[in-house]
């Protein structure tokens, strides 16, 4: 597997979770991660305020962003925009 | 020779003064993104603009201590001190593209960016004549090192960007003809062009920066249509 850069990982895993919200079965395949590290990351993410979590009536846990998440996550895809025109991560890398 | 020296100055003022403008507000968007994912790419390019903001800090503060007291300065003094700014300038601009350098992904990068560092002091240490003072040779000699090692990063910058970017957007192309003019605007300092080259070179970096500037304009307006 190609290697990806920590800022490409944290944009995929926002992306994933969308405005909807998402499983952390979802996040991992769209994310191309296995589960464990995407729930470490995750455990992160909701530390710094970006995501959260819930549990719907059937039980599942559902992660959704916050404000600031949304935030960051257009933050993010400027940068990663910036540095893929830069030429500092591989074009291919991230495909919003 | 003072007129030169003084217009030199105070043009370096305007010219630093929209410099640390453009870099603070594309430093702004990465320290953003750092806070948030503690990358360690984006750590390394917080690092290479915090560098490139006190480079043009460092300039700008000599200049204005040049501006406000000229008149109680010798015309070898103010050369000296003019010169001194312009060569720290260069070597912290140096060390940015270097932090820039390593922010990359790209594997081959982690071995060969070490060369510029040992380069650099090498090449001040070989050409020391020993009849000149200390700050004049760090002027002289450390200018022309930091202009050699600039051009080599930026020639690695240049083959990141061929490998890595989008070849079919437009704005990335303005990156390559920033890193052209940096690399081009130090070649023509290493010829015997001072003080022309030295404004010639804080105005490329200027228009290098201006460039950056409008790839992060682009970049938001790229993800405002994509929502």
């Amino acid at each position: 597997m190609k290697y990806r850069s920590d800022i490409v990982i944290i944009l995929d895993i926002l992306d994933a979770i969308g405005e909807e919200g998402a499983l952390i079965s979802h996040i991992s395949t769209y994310a191309n991660m296995p589960n464990p590290r995407v729930k470490e990351k995750l455990d992160v993410m909701i530390e710094n305020g970006l995501v959260t979590e819930e549990i719907d009536k059937s039980g599942r846990r559902i992660y959704r962003l916050t404000d600031k998440g949304l935030e960051t996550r257009e933050k993010l895809r400027e940068t990663v925009y910036m540095l893929k025109q830069l030429g500092l991560i591989p074009r291919d890398s991230y495909k919003p | 020779m003072v007129e030169i020296n003084i217009w030199i100055i105070t043009t370096s003022l305007g010219a630093g003064a929209i410099l640390l403008y453009v870099q603070a507000n594309v430093f702004s968007l990465f320290l953003k993104s750092y806070r948030v994912t503690k990358a360690q790419q984006l750590k390394n390019i917080t690092y290479a603009f915090i560098l490139f903001i006190s480079s043009t800090l460092s300039m700008m503060a000599i200049n204005t201590y040049l501006s406000i007291f000229s008149s109680g300065l010798s015309i070898e003094e103010l050369l000296l001190y003019r010169e001194l700014s312009t060569t720290i300038y260069n070597i912290i601009f140096a060390l940015g593209l270097f932090f820039l350098l390593i922010s990359s992904t790209k594997s081959f990068t982690d071995t060969i960016l070490y060369t510029p560092l040992i380069l650099m002091p090498e090449m001040v240490y070989l050409q020391i004549p020993v009849e000149k003072g200390l700050l004049e040779l760090f002027s002289i000699y450390g200018r022309i090192a930091s202009d050699a090692v600039i051009i080599i990063e930026a020639s690695f910058l240049l083959a990141l960007y061929l490998t890595y970017s989008e070849k079919e957007v437009i704005m990335g192309k303005l990156w390559n003809i920033g890193i052209i003019l940096i690399m081009f605007s130090r070649a023509i300092d290493l010829l015997p062009m001072k003080p022309y080259s030295e404004m010639f070179m804080i105005f490329m970096d200027m228009v290098a920066f201006i460039l950056l500037y409008l790839m992060k304009k682009e970049a938001e307006i790229f993800t405002r249509e994509e929502r």
